[in-house]
């Protein structure tokens, strides 16, 4: 299964299921998101975003839902993806994988940081 | 106008990527373009656009895009089943590439093959390296053992004996001897021709046997005698149908012959072309005659229609008197007479 690519997760992928994790949204929207939740130093580019997007939809770790919430004037359909509850727990397993890590950062004295 | 400039880059993605997400990408862009103004701003823009690409493009060639052109498909035709052909599918750039490497590799078997078939040809690449092993010691016994069972092959296939090449030897003191009965037509024979020449090249002397040859086509003649010169030579053509065959096509790529001693071995019976031969080698001084006066032939045999002989004069020098030789001996002792002056010949060098 193409679960494989997502082995180890890139972050992209894990950034992109992150900015679904409160809401759904459409593609500019979660690279908004994704800009915000980096502080600007993660833009992900048309061609990063839609292929992560779609290893993320092949690995059915997101999920496309119908748009029709977002049909203001003039806007054309847009696509809006929401997480899937195995996508949440794989967020949360790499969340925990990184946390670990980050425990043994912390330890070693190589990462300072009081908080997280 | 920028909007097109990224639609063009799309373009570099796949057709399945494009179908799916190129309305959207093209939306995000419009969406930034919108948002970030200012030229600064701009410019950083398309700097990530190009980051993205080189990062993006592999992703979207690895992605199958399996699960959602399949929903799509059923979204379209909304139960109804249709038959997704496809004919009707864009080529993906990838399948192009992959098919043009293949086709290359394939070529390049190919190429592999038919040298490897070459080496194994009797008349080709190969007679160089057979030459090598009857005319010295310097390769190795598996080498010579190769070159004989080539030889042999030679002999059986009897490509010689259809060339009119009656005989092909080494005789003693690495001297190469040619009897030939015809010179042959270069349009079936060449490869042979040129054969026997490159096999020529590994002696130190050359005896030409004309004493039994009734004549042949005078490009052949031409040709053979190309071998022995280092430089183009006026060539003497009485059948000659344009000027490029009054003049020799000299050097020959890989002949060595053009410093070797060459004897022309003739009798009364040496006829036309074989007297074509031996009379441009005589006064080119390039070979030494041995044996009796040519048959003194008319070019009775031509088959050039009269029209196309316009350069040539009707009658060639030797009608009616022959060549005369240098060395004046009966064709009968010819040959021994010829081996004596090819020993002293090479002796002398």
């Amino acid at each position: 299964m193409p679960r494989r690519k997502l082995d180890p997760l890139p972050t992209a992928a894990f950034q992109i299921m992150l900015s679904l994790a409160d809401g759904d949204l459409h593609g500019y929207a979660i690279m908004r998101q994704v800009e915000a939740q980096t502080n600007g130093r993660m833009r992900l580019g048309p061609g990063t975003l839609y292929s992560s997007i779609q290893a993320v939809l092949e690995a059915g770790l997101i999920e496309e839902v119908d748009g029709s919430s977002d049909q203001e004037a003039g806007h054309e359909r847009r696509r809006y993806y929401r997480l899937t509850s195995s996508g949440r727990k794989l967020a949360r397993t790499e969340a925990e994988r990184l946390a670990d890590l980050l425990r043994v950062a912390r330890v070693k004295k190589i990462f300072r940081g009081e908080y997280v | 106008m920028s909007e097109k400039i990224y639609s063009l880059l799309l373009r570099l993605y796949p057709a399945r990527f494009r179908q799916q997400y190129g309305a959207e990408a093209l939306q995000l862009f419009r969406d930034r373009l919108r948002d970030e103004r200012g030229l600064l701003r701009k410019l950083l823009l398309w700097i990530d656009l190009l980051i993205d690409f080189a990062s993006g493009i592999p992703q979207a060639y690895r992605n199958t895009y399996t699960t959602t052109t399949a929903t799509q498909a059923w979204q379209t035709v909304s139960g109804l089943p249709t038959f997704r052909t496809l004919e009707e599918e864009p080529l993906r750039p990838g399948s192009v590439v992959m098919g043009g490497l293949f086709g290359i590799a394939t070529l390049a078997l190919f190429i592999l093959v038919m040298n490897h078939a070459a080496a194994y040809h009797p008349f080709s690449g190969s007679i160089v390296r057979l030459g090598a092993a009857p005319a010295g010691s310097r390769s190795s016994p598996d080498v010579q053992a190769v070159a004989e069972k080539l030889e042999e092959q030679i002999q059986s296939s009897n490509q010689l004996q259809k060339c009119s090449f009656e005989k092909l030897e080494m005789h003693p003191g690495n001297i190469g001897y040619v009897k030939l009965t015809w010179f042959p037509d270069p349009a079936s024979c060449r490869a042979v021709a040129d054969a026997v020449m490159q096999r020529l090249n590994e002696t130190d002397a050359v005896i030409f046997d004309l004493r039994d040859t009734r004549g042949g086509y005078p490009e052949m003649v031409r040709l053979m005698a190309d071998w022995f010169f280092d430089h183009p030579v006026a060539w003497y053509n009485p059948r000659a149908a344009s000027p490029e065959q009054l003049v020799t096509d000299s050097p020959v790529p890989g002949s060595r012959l053009a410093d070797k001693p060459v004897f022309v071995l003739t009798s009364s019976r040496t006829f036309s072309g074989a007297e074509q031969f031996a009379y441009n080698l005589k006064t080119l001084k390039r070979a030494t005659i041995v044996g009796e006066t040519t048959s003194g032939a008319t070019h009775a045999g031509t088959r050039t229609p009269p029209s196309q002989i316009a350069l040539s004069e009707p009658k060639p020098i030797w009608e009616g008197t022959g060549v005369q030789p240098d060395v004046r001996v009966d064709a009968d002792d010819a040959l021994r007479t010829g081996e004596d002056l090819a020993l002293g010949a090479i002796r002398k060098k």
